[in-house]
């Protein structure tokens, strides 16, 4: 069947995008920066066309993309987001216990005009990050020497449920109420920014930035099979690979245990009925 | 009133990214060709058991073509030194096409097809023109 495989690449490709505009648009949203959505918005629909527009030129052009500039954005735009995504986790835990949910809309002071501008480009990064890739795949899917319409059809059907899965994200995180927003979606930022991190890894090895540690550390191959729908979730979600390497492994560790124990650990908490001195 | 910064600061991002895409295809291996001078075409093709078995080709400028001969769970190949990755085509999934370019020097270098059941690693021998 020609349609899976290239849904299964689109599909990985899409999500890594999705999940990072999905969290940044809610991040946004429970912060009462309603506004800057649109911003988000422009940012994504721009980075789209850039990559649309570059795809369709190399094509044109008969050019490939030079790989290890695409891999070095990926690296480079992925540490980036780790940075990000560790700033909304440590912002949550300062947040969370001086912050009701019904109160919601009066947060929006704390969220300060510098941070807004800065996840507003992140989410144009992130999509820039796989765009380029996925347009020139796309572009290629529909070219195969096998079935071009099914090849083509499945790309491109991986790579809208790769987005309708960020919306639904994004509208789950929504309406979830502010206290168990920031409680539990931390610790899923925590996940997802340790496989940033590993993917990290995985690209600067391609770029050949790091070669130390390419021993296969653990097989995972029998939990997330290459060519299948759950591994494209699990690799495109939390950057888990097949096999990952003995470095891939060790940086998602040494991220995920310290900043898992940072959101969990118990906490003196200002009690509601204490009023806090000062907004950040 | 953000409105201005907001828009200088995508711009600047639009830009970055441009200059990004845009610079340097002679970095070396990822050059699809078209520029290249007189690359020697190899065909490349991965199936299911992973990379080819023994991959010959002379040194000096090599095009690797890289087609996927039905497999699903492979859709990649790389030509590693080492560690050290020289040149690679991703997303190759069954029916598509990737190429890249090297300079190779005379000896032995690594293929990597991740998900092979055979062969995820195999060798590539360049001899001495």
């Amino acid at each position: 069947m020609p349609v899976l495989p290239t849904f299964v690449i689109g599909l990985r490709e899409g999500l890594e995008a999705a999940l990072i505009v999905g969290i940044i648009a809610a991040f946004l949203r429970h912060n009462g920066r309603r506004d800057a959505l649109r911003w988000i918005a422009v940012g994504v629909g721009a980075a789209s066309l850039l990559c649309a527009a570059v795809g369709l030129g190399l094509h044109l052009a008969e050019r490939a993309l030079p790989y290890r500039q695409q891999e070095g954005l990926e690296t480079i735009v992925a540490l980036v987001a780790v940075g990000m995504i560790t700033y909304m986790i440590v912002w949550m835990r300062q947040n969370a216990a001086s912050i009701k949910s019904s109160l919601e809309h009066e947060t929006s002071s704390a969220l300060a005009e510098g941070s807004v501008a800065a996840l507003v480009t992140m989410s144009f990064f992130a999509v820039l990050r796989e765009g380029f890739e996925t347009a020139v795949f796309l572009v290629a899917a529909f070219q195969s020497s096998v079935d071009p319409s099914a090849t083509g059809t499945g790309a491109a059907a991986g790579l809208l449920v790769s987005v309708v899965l960020g919306y639904a994200i994004y509208r789950g995180a929504v309406h979830v109420d502010l206290g168990r927003f920031f409680r539990f979606t931390a610790l899923v930022l925590v996940v997802v920014s340790a496989g940033l991190l590993a993917s990290a890894v995985h690209t600067a090895h391609e770029v050949g930035w790091v070669d130390v540690g390419q021993q296969v550390a653990v097989n995972l191959g029998w939990l997330v099979r290459p060519g299948t729908v759950i591994s494209s979730l699990a690799t495109g979600m939390f950057g888990i690979q097949p096999r990952p390497t003995v470095i891939e492994l060790a940086a998602w560790l040494l991220y995920l245990v310290p900043v898992a124990l940072y959101v969990t650990w118990p906490r003196r908490v200002a009690r509601p009925g204490r009023a806090r001195a000062t907004t950040a | 009133m953000s409105r201005r910064r907001l828009l200088a600061l995508l711009g600047l991002a639009v830009l970055g990214a441009a200059l990004v895409a845009c610079s340097s295809d002679d970095g070396g291996a990822g050059d699809g060709g078209g520029s290249g001078g007189d690359a020697t075409e190899v065909a490349v093709t991965v199936t299911s058991e992973g990379c080819p078995a023994d991959l010959q080709v002379d040194a000096g400028r090599t095009k690797f073509v890289i087609t996927n001969d039905g497999a699903n769970a492979v859709d990649e190949f790389e030509i590693l030194e080492g560690d050290h990755i020289l040149g690679e085509a991703e997303h190759l999934a069954p029916g598509l096409t990737g190429s890249f370019t090297l300079d190779l020097e005379p000896g032995e270098y690594v293929t990597y097809c991740p998900g092979g059941t055979e062969r995820e690693r195999s060798t590539l021998v360049v001899a001495a023109p």
